[in-house]
């Protein structure tokens, strides 16, 4: 019975912002307190704890334990800190849910903060860890350049272009319009024009095929089945995870065109014991506008070639059949660094549990959530459900 | 300009984002800075870059370095408008490429001496070569 597996009982989010005056700690205390709150669990009825490492220098290497001791989580029987870059935050879930549906804790919470890495005098030290060290940072790629190499041998498999990539920005502010917390929710709308005009970036990539930087986070708390429906709110279960993993840099990369969504897909839909037509909220890691597009191809939601006109006929719209990345995604909800992948487990969560007021789509229970950890890598799915 | 493309070559790297040499690598980088590319294969016939201490397909440690033609194709491409640091030395775009050797072997390096908008994927380069010193050269292509 997939409603006895383990289910988020509540969640918070920051909303994003740039400049914001609390430290990496401070960030991910407020996330978590608010989270435990919005669950009505005190802090000794917490069981686990995981968080994601920082990326970069901004905080503690022993982050788990930071935080254990600031928000007096006394009781913990489980912690662990992790770090698989975007793909981190469904790991964490991942593994608190096998951690839960084990019996080793009744509840586990699951939270990340993040500041954006600096692009620009940091640059090289941001690039220095995401690419390898003497056969590529030499060269001078950046991460849209790197990102780029992949769109661009999908855009050639698949006969689709800049304007295709485009139509994934433009959709995802129609989203964002409907989503106060998004950092672009007050932000003139944008077109498919305005990408194409804005200045260009790398690759495909123009300004607007990308993630906006901000700081933010947030918490999800994850409990076994019967706690979760003691809690206050629709209880959202977590029936399949799924991982594929291709290259570790992007100079191994064989085929550029395909990526690992064609691997964990599959594999989150048939634990799950569900399929495509069950779901009914995407929320796809989007750092650049290619990527929802490219993983809805590879996740199986559509044929190889289709996606730009899947957009073009507004199904992943507000309203549409398909809706993809509901909160304005990380191009228009922002893009919070560390924490970016936490985003769609919450914005599935708000959907899924009922809790997306302005944006929320009628009668969603069945939602799928997939994430990649650095340079398109790591990728992880899931499939998970209200009831 | 009265520059020759290798002096144009020499401009093009950042002192600070150079390779650190090990005694993995240093072969490599000495034959580019000589002017020759190279790989390892191993005893099993597997073709691979960067250098590492074993074959990544099957794990054999017996490996062996070979000289490569030069030529390959582009697998994919990317333009760079905006260096990923404020001090990187090129300020015109540039372009990034991953390249096909045409003995298996696969790289990123940079494409010279073509306009970013007539770069396509599958168009054929051969090695060029950027000598930083004695001990180190730089793998970058043009178009063959």
């Amino acid at each position: 019975m997939v409603h006895d597996r383990p289910a988020i009982m509540g969640a918070a989010e920051l909303k994003p912002g740039k400049n914001v005056p609390w430290s990496f700690t401070e960030l991910h205390v407020q996330a978590a307190a608010r989270a435990l709150a919005d669950s009505g669990l005190a802090p000794d009825e917490v069981q686990g704890l995981v968080c994601a490492g920082p990326m970069m220098d901004e905080g503690s290497i022993f982050l788990s334990e930071d935080l254990m001791d600031y928000l007096g989580l006394t009781n913990l029987r489980y912690q662990m800190t992790f770090q698989l870059g975007g793909g981190t935050h469904l790991a964490m879930t991942r593994a608190a849910t096998h951690v839960i549906a084990a019996g080793e804790a009744e509840t586990v919470l699951v939270v990340s903060a993040g500041k954006f890495p600096q692009i620009r005098d940091g640059g090289r030290g941001l690039m220095a860890a995401v690419c390898q060290h003497d056969f590529e940072l030499p060269y001078g790629p950046s991460v849209p350049t790197l990102y780029g190499l992949i769109a661009q041998a999908w855009m050639h498999e698949t006969g689709q272009g800049k304007a295709d990539i485009a139509e994934v920005s433009a959709s995802q502010d129609r989203w964002a319009a409907l989503n106060p917390a998004a950092i672009a929710h007050d932000s003139p709308r944008i077109t498919v024009e305005d990408v194409m005009s804005s200045r260009p970036i790398a690759g495909p990539f123009n300004f607007y095929h990308c993630s906006i930087p901000s700081e933010g986070g947030g918490a999800l708390v994850l409990g076994s089945a019967d706690r979760a429906r003691r809690g206050p709110h629709r209880p959202v279960h977590l029936l399949g995870f799924g991982e594929g993993h291709t290259h570790g840099f992007l100079s191994s990369l064989r085929r550029p065109g395909r990526t690992g969504a064609a691997l964990s897909a599959p594999m989150a839909f048939e634990r799950a014991g569900r399929s495509h037509a069950d779901i009914d909220v995407c929320e796809l890691y989007d750092a650049f506008a290619s990527n929802p597009a490219m993983i809805l191809e590879e996740a199986g939601f559509l044929k190889p070639g289709t996606a730009g006109a899947c957009y073009r006929d507004g199904r992943a719209d507000p309203g549409g059949d398909l809706p993809v990345n509901t909160d304005g995604g990380l191009i228009r909800f922002g893009h919070t660094g560390t924490s970016s992948g936490i985003s769609q487990i919450l914005e599935a969560y708000w959907q899924l549990s009922g809790r997306a007021e302005g944006r929320q789509v009628p009668g969603a229970d069945t939602g799928f959530v997939h994430s990649y950890g650095s340079m398109l890598c790591s990728h992880l799915s899931l499939v998970l459900e209200g009831a | 300009m009265t520059d020759t493309t290798e002096n144009a070559l020499e401009m093009l790297h950042d002192p600070e984002a150079l390779p650190r040499l090990d005694e993995v690598n240093r072969p490599y980088f000495a034959a580019a800075a000589r002017g020759e590319l190279i790989f390892q294969r191993c005893v099993n016939g597997h073709p691979f870059l960067y250098p590492r201490l074993l074959c990544p397909t099957c794990h054999s440690e017996e490996l062996a370095w070979e000289s490569a033609a030069g030529t390959g194709e582009v697998v994919s491409f990317a333009p760079v408008h905006r260096p990923p640091w404020n001090s990187f030395p090129r300020q015109d775009p540039y372009l990034i490429v991953l390249v096909r050797l045409d003995e298996g072997a696969q790289l990123m390096s940079s494409l010279e001496g073509v306009a970013i908008d007539e770069v396509a994927i599958g168009l054929k380069v051969r090695a060029t070569f950027e000598q930083v010193n004695d001990e180190l050269g730089l793998v970058r292509f043009v178009p063959a």
